[in-house]
Parts: structure tokens; sequence; C-alpha cells
């Protein structure tokens, strides 16, 4: 079982247990404080898309980012284009290997390219991409044997952002380049750690925790698990041919459905309401017209509708639905239950989806809230 | 005299029992000890495990011999002086674990310092398979062997006693191979003087029961020296103490020194950073962050930070990679096989304590190296742990409380150097010069250039990149300006 808490802490250090005693009575200190307070957290495997929900609530309820916010995404969004081409380059060597068709043939001079752009990716300090350089990845991007390894994407660890930064590299090789808004929501940025938001919202005070998602990062999670209002689980619809960044041996969906199992059951969820955030919408309907459900462990039982596009994918849309909401079900007491849980379809890098969904969830919550004290 | 023989209750029994029964309850003691304070032997962590199965293995041993032996005249027939018992107490469940977790420590250390890689077999993979040809054994002793099942002395057909016999010469035999093995190995923590203590009592052992049994076969009269040679085996059984004695010293040695290594770097005598008596006013925050690092009191400012964050444990993994650097030296290649052992157990297999962020396929490589003595184990590690801190901390940090106090701290002590500034010129000019150099030209002997994990490399890729990425850098002293005057209230 991969998910949270299962592995213990064997030689744990009482240096540390004595600071995680500290951090967490200082959490809840801060908790008493705030009494009032509306504390939500964004839980999740990796790559669902909470820090992305974290950044559209900055800017939708928040103070949003300023100039220099902006530029200090710069070199995060640079090295996601050296990651990109790096990871797409090392991809394309290993398809070679074992692929003989040719298919995988990159042109000799993208090779070269290619080498020099993956040294920069794996170098520590932040190297700007000038004109040579985005000249050269957009040159290797275009590389036929690069776009057919972008196709089996889904076998690499490679982050959503590709297309959309390696598409438009010159735009970012300007010297007066400033990430915008739809830029900072692409960038990825594996989280470590813990950071929280404050934001007030039609009277209500809301405070909201991102996490990490990584297995290593769960454990993390514990400290924050007391007087939670609700919980905004998100999953990644589009997960379900990819395997896990911490664990290739594993498929993405199956560990967040039993990361959301396991959140379900933990005691200081009782009374906590679910928000499910199936995110990637916008991914998953392209990719579902191509990759049939059933490649997953889980989905195993599904059988693709005949009809329009719309159709295949609404259905699609439903059994996942249907999925989640049979393991809430499952484990949640029918009777007396003092919890509730919606479930969305989400595209995070919308703001105008996330408004709305926003809205939807602070309808429920003030409903629910009234209803349930 | 053969009354005392049959039933037991002579004076040298006594003894025998007398010794015995204070070391089973040592051993119970070092048991409790142990697993009571078993999160204080970090730096034997790994190890404690295999400890207390070895510790209960020569208690039962040690409770099954005096059993068996019949040294206590006891009137009554008890259950336990069944034969097929005492069979399984003292043969698999007694010897066979004590010796099999022996072999496996030896495995661990001939495969960690020799052979320089992790050992692919678990300990708790790798135990059971040294148990089963004793378990095999007793199996088949029990159901095929004709032996009086009533006796307690179990006397069996001479084929079985040279099946066990074998056994157990054997099983220390290899252990003393394995020992001989890695004698040249310069261990920090005594590894090769228990394992020699072990084997060696497990070669005399076996010459005193061998000794033992050719005295019976050849004269029954014999009787008394044998029983007398068996209470000096006992004697040696006390001996068996030793696979708990050296952590319970350790333990009580270091409470009364007061001298407990919290680091593995500690241990293993790796100098603190070099940059302790750093003079503060050489700070300049528009170095490159693995270079900041290198000072010490902004490493403790940004890992407070990090810990505040709990994201600490990819600032804890960099500073144990970074002491792990220092020991660049031949002679110090056994310290760096402790030290990267240490950090792969503690950072970077799936499941360890404060086990870092990196991706399957990082994880593996480091896994399974050929040499864990590669000075470029953790690098790519260390890179994208940096990369963690600059995209995840970094910027967080800049307009935190914990760099602010940092900064008032500097620019307290930068004030009172200001002051003590015209003494200190007459008493060592040459040294306000060299601090002066210091700030305003790194060059190579700049203290803060030493001792750094990659400063080889980081001075190659320094100079030119002064010119290079001098536009970025100055970006960051405008952001460090500003966030002096916009720093949020951590709420």
């Amino acid at each position: 079982m991969g998910s949270l808490c299962s592995k213990g802490q064997p030689v744990a250090q009482e240096e540390d247990e004595e600071r995680e005693r500290e951090l967490t009575r200082q959490l809840k200190q801060d908790d008493r404080i705030e009494k009032n307070v509306y504390k939500l957290l964004l839980l999740g495997s990796g790559e669902s898309g909470k820090s992305t929900i974290f950044k559209q609530i900055k800017l939708l309820y928040n103070t949003g980012f300023d100039v220099e916010e902006l530029k200090n995404y710069t070199p995060v969004i640079h090295a996601n284009v050296y990651q990109a081409i790096k990871i797409l380059y090392e991809g394309c060597l290993d398809l070679q290997k074992k692929d003989v068709s040719g298919e995988y043939m990159m042109r000799r001079e993208n090779m070269e390219h290619g080498k020099r752009i993956a040294e920069i990716g794996d170098g520590v300090d932040y190297h700007p991409i000038g004109f040579l350089e985005s000249d050269l990845i957009a040159q290797i991007w275009s590389d036929p044997a690069i776009q057919a390894t972008y196709r089996k994407a889904n076998e690499l660890q490679l982050p959503d952002c590709t297309e959309y930064f390696l598409s438009g590299v010159d735009r970012l090789a300007k010297p007066d380049y400033i990430p915008t808004e739809e830029d900072i929501l692409h960038a990825r940025v594996r989280t470590t750690g813990i950071a929280d938001v404050v934001f007030k919202h039609d009277g209500h005070t809301y405070r909201v925790f991102d996490v990490g998602g990584q297995r290593n990062e769960r454990r993390k999670w514990l400290h924050l698990f007391d007087g939670v209002k609700a919980v905004i689980f998100c999953a990644a619809l589009s997960e379900y041919d990819q395997n896990l960044f911490e664990d290739e041996g594993k498929n993405r969906m199956v560990e967040t459905m039993e990361l959301f199992e396991s959140v379900l059951r933990h005691p200081s969820f009782e009374k906590t309401s679910f928000l499910v955030f199936l995110n990637k919408y916008d991914i998953f309907r392209k990719k579902v017209l191509s990759v049939p459900l059933n490649v997953c462990e889980v989905f195993r039982d599904y059988n693709e509708v005949q009809g329009d596009q719309e159709r295949k994918i609404s259905h699609a849309l439903q059994y996942i639905k249907n999925k989640f909401d049979e393991i809430y079900k499952r484990n949640t007491p029918g009777l007396g239950t003092q919890r509730l849980c919606w479930l969305f379809e989400t595209t995070a890098l919308d703001p105008r989806i996330m408004k709305y969904t926003f809205e939807l969830v602070d309808k429920n919550l003030v409903v629910s809230s009234i209803s349930l004290l | 005299m053969t009354n005392c023989r049959t039933v037991g209750g002579c004076v040298s029994d006594y003894v025998a029992a007398g010794i015995t029964f204070f070391v089973i309850f040592l051993v119970c003691i070092g048991i409790c000890f142990v697993s009571i304070k078993r999160r204080q032997l970090e730096l034997n962590a790994k190890k404690v495990s295999v400890l207390l199965v070895q510790a209960f293995a020569s208690l039962i041993y040690l409770v099954s011999s005096l059993m068996s032996l019949n040294y206590l005249r006891l009137s009554r027939r008890h259950l336990w002086q069944n034969c097929d018992l005492m069979l399984w107490l003292k043969g698999p469940f007694g010897f066979g674990i004590l010796l099999s977790c022996h072999i496996v420590q030896a495995y661990r250390l001939h495969y960690v310092f020799i052979a320089r890689r992790l050992p692919p077999l678990k300990y708790y993979q790798l135990l059971p398979l040294l148990v089963s040809p004793w378990f095999a054994v007793a199996a088949v002793i029990q159901a095929v062997s004709d032996h009086d099942k009533r006796s307690p002395t179990c006397q069996f057909n001479i084929r079985w006693e040279l099946a066990v016999g074998s056994l157990y010469a054997l099983y220390p035999a290899i252990l003393l191979l394995a020992t001989w093995k890695v004698r040249h190995i310069r261990f920090e923590f005594d590894e090769f003087k228990e394992l020699l203590k072990a084997a060696s009592i497990c070669a005399l052992m076996l010459v005193v029961w061998a000794g033992m049994f050719v005295a019976a076969q050849l004269d029954s009269k014999v009787v008394v020296t044998t029983r007398f040679i068996v209470a000096v085996s006992v004697g040696v059984l006390f001996l068996f103490w030793i696979p708990i004695a050296k952590p319970v010293h350790d333990l009580f040695h270091g409470r009364r020194s007061n001298h407990r290594y919290s680091t593995m770097g500690q241990a293993l005598g790796v100098p603190v950073s070099g940059a302790i008596s750093q003079p503060l006013i050489a700070f300049n925050f528009n170095r490159p962050l693995e270079l900041l690092l290198e000072h010490r009191r902004f490493r403790q400012s940004y890992l407070a930070f990090a810990d505040s964050r709990m994201a600490g444990e990819v600032v804890h993994f960099y500073s144990e990679v970074r002491e792990l650097n220092k020991l660049q030296q031949q002679h110090q290649v056994v310290q760096r096989i402790y030290m990267a052992e240490h950090i792969i157990d503690k950072y970077i297999k799936s499941g360890a304590p404060m086990e870092i962020n990196i991706s399957h396929q990082m994880r593996l490589d480091i896994i399974n190296t050929t040499d864990l003595a590669d000075p470029d184990l953790f690098k790519r590690a260390v890179g994208e742990v940096l990369k963690m801190m600059q995209m995840n901390l970094s910027n967080d940090y800049w307009q935190s409380e914990y760099f602010q106090e940092l900064k008032d701290e500097l620019d307290a002590d930068v004030e009172s150097q200001q002051t003590g500034d015209d003494l200190e010129q007459q008493l060592d000019v040459t040294a306000t010069k060299r601090a002066l150099r210091r700030l305003y030209d790194p060059t190579p002997d700049n203290p803060f250039d030493q001792g750094c994990p990659f400063s080889g490399e980081l001075r190659k890729e320094n100079q030119p990149e002064q010119h290079h990425t001098g536009e970025s850098q100055s970006q960051r002293s405008e952001i460090l300006l500003t966030s002096q005057d916009t720093t949020l209230p951590r709420s």
C-alpha cells in the first residue's frame, strides 16, 4: 500500500520528533487564534494539480502576483523548458535502442544540441534561455523523432506544461520577458513541504494549505489534519495511463484511489467534508479518445460506448466519478454521517472554470456549515 | 556420584547453573535496555533488530541448555524435559539463529565495505535462508531418529550426532572465513573486533563440545570431568553476552562522558564547517545558493525556515552530503562508505525517515550503485535538491522573518566590528586587508570556497558566470531590497 503514513519511521530521531512536536503545537495554536477561520486542505498524489489550484486561489481571492513575483518565476519556467528537453532527449535515446524502425532517429545535429541542452538542464545554476538556446530548443522540439517521443509522454515523467512552453520558446527567451499569469499557472514546481494562504471572501476567512503529493511528502500532512473544514482532494483525470514519479512500478490512478481511501478513513476527517476535484479535464478530453480507459488496472471493467466524441467523453467521466463516489460511500458510514462529498471535473489552468467551481464550493460549504453546525 | 550424574545436583552443576542464571539475567537486562533506548542508537540503528533477534536466540539457547543438561535435581518430570523440544530450542531457535545473525552481519560488512555496494538481500531475507538448514535437520531428526524421546539428555544415534555436529562446525567456519575477509578494513565502530570475538568463542565452544563428546564415548567413568567441562562451557556461554554488550556499553559510556554524537559526520570526525569564524561582513546575498549554504549561520537560518515549512529534509540532506564530500582523501574511503550508507538509509531509500523527493530512477541509480565510495554518488540528487530549494523555498525565505533575523544579526555584527575597527587595524593590518580582499575579490583562496563540495566545478563555472548572469543577480539584489520593505508577516 503506497498510502498515507503506511511507512513507519524506523529510526526516528528524538530531535526531529521534538521539532515536529513543536511545529504541530504551533500550528494548533494558530488554529485556536483563528477559530472562525475555515481551514481547507489541498490533498492528492503528485502532479494532481494542487499547487495550480493554490495559485488560482491566490490569483482570484488573494493579492495575486506582483511584477516581482512574476519575475521570480522566470528561472522556474526556464528550468521547466530545459527539464522537458532533457527528458524528451533521453527518452528518445532509450526508445531508439528498443525500436529499430528508425522512427526515433533524431537528426544528427539535434543529437548534439539535445546533449548540450540536457547538460544545462542537469546543471545546478540558473542558466537563462537566450536566443541561441531558444533556437536550439525550437529545432529539437520540431524534430520528428522528438515529436514521436512526445506522443509516448505517458511513459516518461514529462510535465504537462511541455507543449505549452516548448511551442512558444522564443517568447520566453526575450530579455524583457515577464511571465504572464498563464505562464505561472503552467509552471511546474514539485512542491516540498507546506505552504498556506489566507484570504477573505463573503465575510468568511479561509486558510488554504498546499502540500507536496509524493509519498515522502504525505507523512507531513498529518500535522495539518486537525480542525479541517474541508479537504479539497485533487485527482488528475488524465493520469490513468501514467506511472508514479516516485515509483515507476505503480499506476498513478491506482495510487490516487488508494490515497483517497486512506484519507477518507482517517479519524481526523470523520466530520470533514470532501471536495473532489477531478482535475486536468482538458487533457482527459483529448486522451480518452485515443487511449481507452481500461489500460488502467482499476478501470478494467470499463466498456466504451459507441457514439460521438462528446458522448464518449461524458460516459468515461461519469464512470470515473462513479468510481470515486463508490470509494467515498464504502468508507463513510451511511447512517448519521456528518460529512458530505462533492465531485467536480475541473481544469485548474482555466481561471473561468476555477472561479465557477470555487463559487459552487462556497455555496455548498455555506449550506453545509449551516446544516452541520 | 553416579547418582549425581543421572539425576543432577552435583556441586559443579549448581555453579554452572548459577553462572547461567546470571548470564540470562544480564541478557534480559540488555534486551530491555536496548529495546527501550533503541532510538538513541542512531548510529547502530540498523543493527538493532538483528541485535535483538540475536539476544533472544541466545536467551533461548541458555535456558534450553540449562534444562536439557539436567543440572538441577528435579524430582518431577516437566514438559520441557522433552527431547524433541530441546532439539528445536537448542538447535534452530538457539544456536542456529544466533550464528546466522553473526553471519548476516559479516555478510553486510563484506558487501558494503569490500564490494562497496548495498547488499542485495535484506537481513530479513537472508536470515531465514541461513536458518533453514537447521530447521530442516531438526525436522528430519524428529521424524526419522529412534532416540529416547523422554530422556532430557537426548542421546542420538551417532549418525545424527554427526549430522548435527557438521552443521555446528560449518556455521562457525563460515563466520571465521567472513571475518578473515574483512580483516583489512579499518572499521570505525569495532565491527571487526566483535566479529572476531564471536567467531573465536564459537570455535572454542566447538572444541569443548567435541572434547566432551569424545570423552563420553571413550569412557563413562570420565563423567565427572565431562560434567565439569560442561560447567566450563557454560562459563563460556557467559560470552554470549557479547552481542548485546557493545551497545549497552556504548550507551552507558556515552551517558557518563556526556558525549553522544548527533550526526554521522561528527561520529566520523568530519571537521565542522571551516567558515565558523568567518567575518560576517563578507556576506553577500547575491551569491548562488550553494555558496551561501557554505556559511554556517546562513545554513542554520535557512534550515530553520525549511523546517518551519516542513521541508527540512532537503537542507539536512544537503548538509550531510556536504560533510561526506569533505572526506576526500584516500585513507578516508571507509569513512566515506559509512557516511554514504548512512545517507542512503536516512534520505534515499523509499520509506526512509527523512526521505527526499527525488525521482524513482534517481533513487534506483543511487541504491544500485557499484561503488559506495564514489564521490559523484549523490551529485545528481544534490542538484535536484538544490533546484527544489531554489524553486520552492528561496523566494519565500528572502521574505521570511528568518531572513530578517539573520540580517539584523549581521547588521549588529557589522556595527560592533566597526567600533573596534581602529584597534584592530593597529593590531593586525594584514588581517583587515585580507578581509577586504575577501569582500571584493572572490579569489580561489576565499574561505567560502574551501571545503565546498563542488568547489572545483563552481570555480570554473562561477567566473564566467559573473558577467553572464550579472543581470539575474542584480535582479535578485533588487528583490532583496524590496523584500525588506514588503516583508509579509507570516500568520
